[in-house]
């Protein structure tokens, strides 16, 4: 063979040779003849010669040197990547040369990052509650117990004040429930009272089978059966396991997100916050919903009019005008937060008012105010509300 | 093949010609690597994680071809099927591990302390496995440490640790200092002392037992030197704290000062609130900026500790991170990560090695020529695929 015959650009490829017994880095050449036999060649002298098909040659991988390794352990390494692909298309094709076109091609890159969005987005909307779900199936009631409790135990420390509804008004409500109560006994459901202090007219649904509802919330009524109507909402949360689904989901979330952003500091924690806040929202609001229809269910099946819960929920969202002032309240007890709500007014008659019909207006709240930009605004803040748009709750029902 | 006798570096003792300064280079592109991450990512999925020893693989490839000191790069030619093998072992014990709990729970209790004993044999697998399978200029790297120093190190020195802890909580009690004072004073010992001790050895460790060819790498560091580097970054830590709480408490009162104005003037707590979200908006940036400063600090000194005061053979190394370019690269790599839901994190890995490459350098005194390969056998890839599941990274 004439060395000469190899000068063509085609058949040549320029680089470095590393010998493999030191660190010594010399230039040298490579060249191909058609019957795919290479011939190194450092300083025009020519070190070794071997068929194409006996070289161990790295894969493409971008633009980074192309290794072709001699079995006696010498590398030849060079950034024609090109040439060496023609060679390899010619003489040793590569079943794996699919991955570099893949990551070169950008309909390929373009599908990858689509169809990886997607299944992302499957994950966290779909896979992941059905996998929350699953695993709250199986944990045990004591699990269930035990969150109730702690949450009770945290409510009121925090939030709540004994009820100071009379032993006689209690009875009566607890009375009317009992038909109620006494038709799912799988669920151990127990009807609490309290004061709800700043978080007002409203009832609460534990894992453990607690029901609490607040004093704001029996004085806001007008009739009892629009707080067996709410009951039936609450029965709805506990029957479906709700909060430990929901607090199955978030652990499950978090962990995902940790498994995920592994290598992100705690600063990013910060933004990721926020989209799982929404995720969070989305999730609720779904399992409120959900409770409407187990209530409403049971309205119809107990011949309990479905307006009495609508009533008494629209009435909930006017007595946020009832709510006491919290940055009065708070400035005087700059120094212990937790003080704040023993020192709240304890005051039903607003709400009572409401219950008879009578309107209650926030001291700052103006007849004729900017109408529209103020429900443009609320549109926006729905979005991050646990409780659908009470206008489209109501809906539900008179359908 | 050449014959040419390669001379050993530590031969020539008595000339010192002039130094000079190899750079180190990185070519890696982002959007290249982009779309290498992103096939990596979609051809594991689609194969149910069999494909990831092979992206594991391509990844670090990447990193290491595009890496380039005088003229030639770095290799990382790992076996992704030994990858994978090492996996499927470490896949199969937890299985194992999780099923022996479900049998017998008391078992079950047993088991994470199992891992206390093994994580040390992980990590020096693990730095077995990778040094083996890196290379420049066709000499592969090599690490030495064994089991019982690993264990030492790994195991012992956090355990003396959680002691020390232990003592100085005693300590501070018999003293009766008022609670407050006695946890400060009980952190402050624990951050300049103890944990200086254990990254002492830790990096002692990894640099000391590792080789190039025949040559050993050297640290030179000194535990005043680790306790300097801590002393620095809480001292910087405890005073931008300082400092941000001041700004936070003067701007804070300005703008809800503003705030309970405008609420007064008939607005809604809904309207006041949307006011209020740019304000929030831009606090959560500067308070990003400010929490990564800490972390800019702890890495530009201890990288540049740890490089200045390393050697091999008669080269050494110089590193010269600077606090705020490091901080402003995470930061926007943080911000531009969060902002595109991960798609940046391609890029931002490229701007952390290319920003590593740009302060690194070699200081040489003779030719990078002469460095002696090894002749060794295999090793065996369980360690590096647990040292990897636990996400273990050690610098150097």
């Amino acid at each position: 063979m004439n060395p000469s015959s190899f000068a063509t650009d085609a058949s040549r490829v320029i680089g470095h040779w590393y010998d493999g017994i030191s660190s010594r880095q010399q230039d040298a050449s490579l060249s191909i003849d058609p019957q795919g036999c290479v011939r190194i060649e450092v300083e025009g002298q020519t070190l070794l010669t071997c068929p194409l098909t006996a070289l161990e040659i790295s894969a493409r991988l971008g633009n980074t040197p192309r290794a072709l390794i001699f079995p006696e352990g010498g590398r030849f390494e060079t950034r024609d990547n090109e040439r060496i692909d023609q060679w390899l298309a010619r003489w040793k094709p590569s079943p794996w040369a699919w991955v570099h076109h893949w990551e070169s091609a950008w309909q390929y890159v373009l599908a990858s990052v689509v169809l990886i969005g997607l299944l992302t987005w499957w994950v966290i909307v779909e896979g992941l509650p059905m996998a929350a779900d699953k695993v709250a199936e199986v944990l045990p009631e004591s699990v269930g117990e035990m969150l109730g409790e702690q949450s009770m135990q945290i409510l009121d420390e925090y939030y709540f004040r004994p009820s100071r509804l009379t032993e006689a008004e209690r009875q009566r409500v607890q009375t009317h429930f009992q038909r109620a109560l006494d038709s799912f006994p799988e669920l151990k459901l127990r009807v609490q009272f309290r004061d709800g202090g700043l978080i007002g007219a409203n009832a609460f649904a534990l894992p453990d089978g607690s029901i609490v509802f607040t004093d704001q919330i029996v004085a806001l009524a007008a009739h009892d059966d629009e707080l067996l109507a709410i009951l039936a909402h609450e029965i709805g949360h506990v029957a479906e396991n709700h909060s430990l689904r929901m607090v199955v989901r978030n652990s499950l979330l978090g962990f995902l997100l940790l498994a995920v952003t592994g290598d992100a500091t705690i600063s990013s924690d910060l933004l990721l916050a926020a989209p799982l806040f929404m995720l969070e929202m989305s999730h609720s609001r779904n399992y409120e919903a959900s409770a409407d229809d187990f209530a409403l269910a049971w309205l119809r099946l107990n011949a309990v009019r479905p307006d009495h819960f609508t009533n008494l929920l629209a009435r909930i969202e006017q007595s946020e005008a009832c709510l006491p002032d919290l940055p009065a309240a708070k400035e005087e007890n700059d120094e212990k937060e937790v003080d704040i709500k023993a020192e709240l007014p304890y005051d039903l008659s607003c709400y009572q008012a409401l219950a008879r019909g009578e309107k209650v207006m926030q001291d700052e709240e103006v007849e004729g105010a900017d109408s529209e930009s103020e429900s443009k605004s609320h549109k926006i803040w729905s979005y991050l509300s646990s409780h659908p748009q009470t206008e489209e709750r109501l809906k539900r029902f008179r359908d | 093949m050449t014959t040419d006798p390669t001379q050993s570096v530590s031969n020539n003792p008595s000339f010192q010609p002039p130094r000079k300064n190899l750079e180190f280079k990185f070519h890696g592109k982002g959007f290249e690597y982009f779309r290498i991450w992103i096939v990596n990512i979609l051809l594991s999925i689609l194969t149910l994680g069999i494909y990831s020893a092979w992206a594991k693989v391509r990844n670090k490839q990447y990193f290491y071809g595009n890496t380039e000191l005088d003229g030639a790069s770095f290799t990382y030619d790992a076996k992704p099927l030994k990858i994978l093998k090492g996996r499927m072992i470490a896949l199969g014990f937890i299985a194992f591990l999780s099923f022996i709990s479900t049998v017998n729970p008391f078992l079950g209790i047993l088991v994470p302390l199992a891992f206390i004993p093994m994580t040390p044999f992980f990590i020096q697998r693990s730095l077995m496995f990778n040094a083996r399978y890196s290379s420049y200029r066709n000499v592969r790297f090599g690490f030495t440490g064994n089991m019982k120093d690993s264990m030492k190190v790994f195991a012992g020195w956090p355990l003396v640790m959680i002691v020390g802890l232990v003592l100085i909580a005693l300590l501070l009690g018999v003293l009766g200092l008022p609670e407050g004072v006695a946890g400060g004073v009980g952190f402050i010992l624990y951050m300049i002392v103890l944990v200086p001790v254990m990254f002492y050895q830790f990096k002692h460790f990894v640099i000391d037992n590792s080789l190039y060819g025949t040559e050993k790498f050297v640290l030179r560091a000194r535990l005043a030197d680790f306790v300097v580097v801590f002393l620095q970054t809480f001292g910087m830590a405890f005073l931008i704290l300082f400092l941000t709480m001041l700004g936070a408490q003067l701007l804070g009162s300005s703008a809800f000062g503003n705030l309970e104005i405008l609420m007064q003037d008939e607005m809604s707590p809904e309207e006041a609130g949307l006011l209020l979200l740019p304000l929030v908006a831009v606090f959560m940036v500067a308070g990003l900026f400010i929490a990564v400063l800490p972390y800019a600090f702890y890495v530009s000194w201890m990288n540049n500790l740890v490089f200045n005061k390393s050697s091999l053979a008669d080269f050494e190394f110089r590193a010269s991170f600077t606090v705020l370019s490091y901080a402003r690269m995470h930061f926007v790599n943080i911000v531009m990560t969060v902002l595109t839901l991960g798609l940046f994190t391609p890029f931002a890995k490229v701007r952390i090695a290319r920003y590593k490459a740009e302060h690194t350098q070699v200081l040489a005194r003779t030719s990078l020529d002469q460095f002696v390969a090894r002749q060794e056998q295999e090793v065996g890839a369980l360690g590096e695929a647990v040292g990897d599941f636990y996400d273990l990274d050690f610098g150097i």
